[in-house]
């Protein structure tokens, strides 16, 4: 058994919401001065009783251990705390209680570039970003030569980041990170830049660091594959809390079955709001009746929303956003997207039903998210944040050809029109 | 299970005592000091007409103009000094002060992004914040010493003696009652975003009620007491008796502006170490 070497003991992280103090002096002192003379407090609104100090626990007693070696891919929704862990892990904010014991020097990658000042060369910037995340000069003389080589802008060096493309940039901050000396290295969403092309070469990158010379590897990331190649054990998060600690694919597959449904029994009311009260949001068939999964991709399916409408408004729209097993969005699609007009939707129960095309996707695991917003003006129901979910499994049904049988790449898979002309 | 104390390279905790400052990290980061350096020199000038010769032709522009205002159209006095030798320290003093002031109460501000993304020991902006103005200061002072040393030769008798040596502690002292401030300044700053913009201000009117134009002996005896209670002024006049034994020094005026600078310092520096961590969450 490896030597523990990182142990967080009862780690909790509080936020307070909104403003710290009224963020004017002036009302902080009357504040201030008005609580000591014991009267009511002038800058609070009526019925307050103390400032708001309405905030949440990002991170509420969290204990783990972490062995040498161990490639741990923290998971979870957004919100759940795992950008939050890394910080407090990496020093950058302090934890509100509880404490850590690292053995071994730690690289946090939170950011690529961090620190890169527009006016410098390619060259200045390697160093100084290089002496940020901890390295020394006479270490970064040794492997200047390997960086620049990953890099692959050699030629360009020695010009001012500036007149970089953000392509350049962010390889360049991606080399110098990758050739950073540490036991521990934390990564949060750096593969989430530059093009495919790039973000393979970077996983491999990271792949390599992390096999090589037994380090430590903690990795955050919304793609499932990226954490699965590099991973071997997984932190389960949710709503700041360790949901389960255990090997990766258990981690997975508990993150994609324990959050998504194909209907949504749970309690909706959650999503009410001024505008209508979610009633169901559910997957069915061409029939109406709940849809088995999984589904071959020649049959025909639908989103079914069913909703009692509190409120109409002009720019009120709702449908839903499809998501991919890589966390990228697939498309949106909304009820006011064939022209229709709002009187379509009346006050009280309202069933929408969207059909999602037939021989479009590819195979593969799709998370719908409900998406509501008066348009252009706010959101009722973010799909990026908290909102329900149906989970999608497509298998099989791909076409009619022999030729084409087993999923290829690519996000869709349409089977689309082609005809032989003469000449 | 049990914690194992004595075990960890590092243990994070939520709480930190006020003056925990790892000074051996901060020696282990003297690389990224010196890189802070070299950036802060090097971008200040990209893309201007004179570039570095800006350190140049900033006292002498003052020096010219002061000397124009104050001597010849105020005609105030100069203790027998020189003129332009009295105005080309002034400002090359004052300069410093203020432009390392204000740099040091920026430091938590404008390096936030850098601060949320990454850690290493926070003080080392502020101390390469100190060696890069040093540099612009001495090359400064090289020219008024190359100006006093032609006035020397030119028959103006100063008498030198070991008050010359107390010029190096009168640097120190400049460092530490502005980083002093401008930590403080900083560290409230995160707080209150105003108080960056009425800093440049004040500043720039400080300089009028400091004896940075004009000696402490030119203002009428009824005044006097508030230019000492002003502590720049204790620092000024001090300086000015290093470099020429002209000015009017007392006890007092000099324990209170060091009184002052420690207190200053102290508090600079305890509020910079307990809003390092926090005001990442705050701004």
């Amino acid at each position: 058994m490896n030597d523990v070497v990182i142990k967080a003991e009862n780690i909790g992280k509080y936020y307070r919401l909104g403003q710290i103090g009224t963020g004017m002096f002036y009302s902080d002192v009357k504040s201030w001065m008005s609580r000591k003379m014991g009267r009511e407090d002038t800058t609070l609104k009526v019925g307050e009783k103390v400032p708001s100090g309405d905030g949440f626990w990002a991170l509420d007693d969290i204990s783990f251990e972490i062995r040498q070696g161990d490639k741990v891919g923290i998971i979870g929704k957004n919100g759940a705390g795992k950008s939050t862990l890394l910080k407090v892990i990496s020093r950058v904010t302090m934890p509100t209680k509880g404490r850590i014991g690292i053995k071994g020097n730690v690289a946090s990658l939170l950011e690529v570039g961090t620190g890169f000042h527009p006016e410098m060369t390619g060259r200045e910037n390697i160093y100084l970003n290089g002496a940020i995340l901890g390295m020394k000069r006479s270490e970064i003389n040794r492997k200047i030569d390997e960086i620049i080589a990953f890099s692959e802008i050699d030629e360009h060096i020695d010009t001012p980041v500036k007149r970089y493309s953000s392509g350049m940039y962010v390889r360049l901050a991606f080399a110098v990170a990758a050739n950073l000396d540490s036991d521990i290295l934390i990564a949060d969403e750096v593969l989430a830049v530059g093009d495919a092309e790039f973000q393979k070469r970077a996983l491999g990158k990271m792949n390599d660091l992390s096999s090589s010379q037994g380090r430590t590897v903690l990795f955050v990331s919304h793609r499932m594959n990226a954490v699965k190649s590099l991973c071997d054990r997984g932190l389960l998060l949710d709503k700041g809390k360790i949901v389960l600690n255990d090997s990766i694919d258990k981690c997975i597959n508990k993150y994609q079955s324990g959050l998504y449904d194909t209907k949504m029994d749970a309690d909706l009311s959650h999503y009410n709001n001024e505008f209508f009260d979610l009633l169901d949001f559910r997957l069915i068939d061409e029939n109406g009746n709940d849809l088995s999964q999984p589904v071959t991709n020649k049959c025909k399916y639908f989103v079914s929303i069913k909703i009692d409408i509190k409120k109409l408004h002009h720019a009120f729209t709702i449908g839903y956003a499809i998501y991919n097993s890589d966390g990228e969005i697939v498309y949106l699609s909304y009820i006011t997207d064939e022209c229709r007009k709002e009187e379509n939707l009346k006050i009280g129960m309202n069933h929408l039903v969207g059909e999602i095309p037939e021989r479009f996707l590819n195979e593969g695991e799709y998370f719908i998210h409900l998406s509501s917003s008066l348009h252009y003006m706010q959101w009722i129901v973010n799909p990026d944040e908290d909102s329900p979910c149906l989970e999608l499994n497509i298998q099989g049904g791909l076409s009619d050809s022999p030729f084409w049988t087993i999923r290829r790449p690519g996000v869709c898979a349409p089977v689309l029109k082609w005809e032989v002309r003469d000449k | 299970m049990s914690f194992d104390e004595g075990k960890w390279d590092t243990v994070i905790e939520a709480k930190k005592h006020p003056f925990s400052f790892d000074l051996n990290q901060i020696s282990e980061y003297r690389d990224l000091i010196f890189l802070f350096v070299k950036r802060d020199i090097a971008t200040t000038y990209k893309q201007t007409i004179l570039g570095p010769l800006w350190y140049i032709f900033q006292p002498v522009f003052s020096t010219v103009m002061f000397m124009i205002v104050f001597r010849h159209v105020a005609s105030l006095g100069t203790d027998g000094v020189p003129p332009v030798l009295f105005y080309s320290i002034g400002t090359i003093i004052w300069y410093f002060f203020s432009s390392l002031l204000t740099a040091q109460a920026k430091v938590l501000y404008s390096n936030k992004d850098i601060f949320g993304k990454v850690y290493f020991p926070r003080l080392t902006v502020p101390i390469s914040v100190i060696i890069s103005e040093l540099i612009k200061f001495l090359i400064q002072f090289l020219l008024f010493a190359f100006v006093f040393i032609f006035y020397i030769f030119n028959g103006y008798s100063v008498f030198f003696s070991v008050k010359l040596l107390l010029l190096p502690v009168m640097v120190l002292w400049v460092i530490l009652m502005a980083t002093g401030i401008g930590l403080t300044v900083s560290s409230v700053t995160t707080k209150y975003r105003d108080l960056a913009k009425a800093l440049e201000y004040f500043l720039s009117l400080i300089m009028y009620v400091s004896p940075v134009v004009y000696p402490l002996s030119e203002v009428p005896e009824g005044f006097r007491i508030f230019f000492v209670l002003n502590p720049v002024t204790g620092l000024l006049e001090c300086m000015r008796y290093a470099c020429f034994g002209a000015g009017e020094i007392s006890l007092f005026m000099i324990l209170y502006s060091v009184f002052f600078t420690l207190i200053i310092l102290f508090a600079g520096i305890l509020l910079f170490n307990k809003n390092e961590k926090e005001f990442v969450d705050v701004i």
